[in-house]
């Protein structure tokens, strides 16, 4: 684009009338860069009528093998229980009865999952079987600290389509921070034989998932470590915290978009010579993505997305699980469509007062409605320093894309 | 990295809705973005539609 494109572009964005504009090149290209939907497109985005679970937060432990210091469910991990494989089965009945597409999908989560491997073994088996007399394909998914992660079980998750999200922060120094055993020792040298088990057996259905902190700032050195150890499939993500020491603050954000920057090039670097990497955020598609119903539906906490703790009871997500004021009801009292219209209104791009005119707002739509409101005390309100990251981290993700396209 | 040109350029392809392919209203295919990222932040920048095909059994 040349400066002349760029002014005329900036005046539009500021409100000048592109019908305005006098015959020539410039009106034809604005005209038709609108009548393709492609800038200044006003879409509709009704929310979904209907009752509709699709996919389910399996939380089948309390308990944890691990003692990590920033630990989100460390209130919930205290009584340490695990699910029931009766109470797994009965959730996911609940899910394949009532999800009104082909299509279901399940994490199984904790505290550490592994600890409740027959609960996981039996939520799979049972929904194998039926949800083929539902005529429904429930995927799977397991996210785990990769400790007790033993060759029989990666032997199931191998035959049941199982995916693996194993949490890792960094290279060792950096993963020690805050990932440590129960007895305060490191945890990365018993994590990583498990770790590099899973990146050699696996082309796909994995990844790595780490936290970068206050302390873990420059993450874009984790990452390329990372990857230079063999492990190609990526996401870090910034803490949620307000502990001083942890939480970012206004004055980390040059040095984060610094480093995503540095990352971004890394990533094309690696693209252009064929070297194999996958960073989940800047895995972007912009021709096939979601339609905009769906992405103004955001996370779909609430909505489409639910969370069953071992208690039987039902959250939002994963992240309400004790949030007593959020519980919407038990596997024996399942939600109704009044408390589900409650979220599906809220949990919905229109409903955060802040986002609709953000350019981001496709992408995002109103971030995480738990940041929301453990940082903003709202889940409407976008929590600050999530929606400053999501921007930059989303403008280095398309500097990717167009990159890459070129 | 990102001068001003590419900002713009940026800013352009973001305003771009999100695919329009699919007519039920109600359809539920594609995943669930916090599901799919597997607990991060919610984002949808690396959803593709379902509607039509991608039927891998692997979530990720
Ligand atoms: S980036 Fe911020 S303003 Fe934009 S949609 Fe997300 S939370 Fe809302
Ligand atoms: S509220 Fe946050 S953690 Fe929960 S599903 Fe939404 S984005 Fe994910």
């Amino acid at each position: 684009m040349d400066s002349e494109a760029h002014d005329l572009f900036t005046k539009i964005e500021e409100g000048l009338d592109p019908f305005s504009l006098p015959p020539g090149e410039a009106r034809e290209m604005v005209l038709g860069l609108i009548s393709e939907g492609i800038i200044l497109s006003k879409v509709d985005y009704p929310r979904p009528q209907k009752l509709s679970p699709k996919s389910l937060c399996l939380i089948v432990s309390h308990a944890c093998n691990m003692a990590c210091t920033y630990c989100s469910l460390s209130k919930a991990t205290v009584e340490g229980k695990l699910m029931s494989p009766e109470t797994a089965i009965r959730a996911m009945k609940w899910l394949i009865d009532n999800a009104p597409g082909i299509k279901v999908d399940v994490d199984f989560f904790g505290g550490e999952p592994t600890l409740a491997w027959n609960t996981v073994k039996a939520a799979v088996d049972f929904s194998k079987e039926y949800s083929k007399t539902k005529n429904k394909t429930v995927r799977f998914s397991m996210s785990t600290n990769a400790l007790g992660l033993t060759d029989e079980m990666l032997d199931y998750c191998d035959e049941n389509y199982i995916s693996l999200i194993l949490s890792l922060d960094g290279p060792k120094a950096e993963n020690d921070r805050c990932r440590v055993l129960k007895d305060g020792r490191p945890s990365f040298d018993a994590v990583l034989p498990n770790i590099m088990k899973v990146a050699q057996r696996r082309q796909r259905g994995w990844y790595v998932r780490g936290t970068y902190s206050k302390g873990t700032i420059n993450f874009s050195d984790s990452v390329i470590a990372l990857h230079k150890m063999g492990i190609n499939n990526l996401a870090f993500e910034p803490v949620v915290s307000n502990v001083s020491g942890v939480a970012f603050s206004k004055e980390d954000i040059p040095v984060i978009r610094e480093e995503y920057e540095k990352l971004a090039r890394y990533y094309v670097e690696c693209k252009k010579t064929g070297v194999p990497i996958k960073f989940y955020h800047f895995e972007m598609d912009l021709e096939n993505g979601p339609c905009a119903r769906k992405s103004a539906g955001g996370c779909g906490a609430g909505a489409e997305y639910l969370a069953v703790s071992p208690d039987e009871k039902i959250w939002p997500c994963h992240q309400f699980d004790t949030e007593k004021d959020f519980c919407l009801g038990t596997l024996g009292d399942p939600p109704t469509q009044t408390v589900y219209d409650k979220y599906t209104i809220k949990n919905h791009l229109t409903g955060k007062r802040e986002c609709p005119d953000c350019w981001a707002s496709y992408f995002c739509s109103g971030g995480c409605i738990a940041s929301n409101k453990l940082q903003e005390g709202d889940i409407l309100l976008p929590y600050k320093m999530g929606c400053l990251i999501q921007k930059i981290r989303l403008e280095a993700a398309l500097w990717v894309y167009s990159e890459l396209r070129e | 990295m990102l001068p001003e040109v590419t900002r713009m350029r940026i800013k352009i392809i973001a305003k771009k809705p999100a695919c329009s392919n699919i007519d039920d209203e109600n359809c539920r295919e594609c995943q669930t973005p916090c599901k799919s990222a597997a607990k991060t932040a919610n984002t949808i920048s690396n959803q593709i539609c379902e509607a039509k095909g991608a039927n891998s059994p692997w979530i990720l």
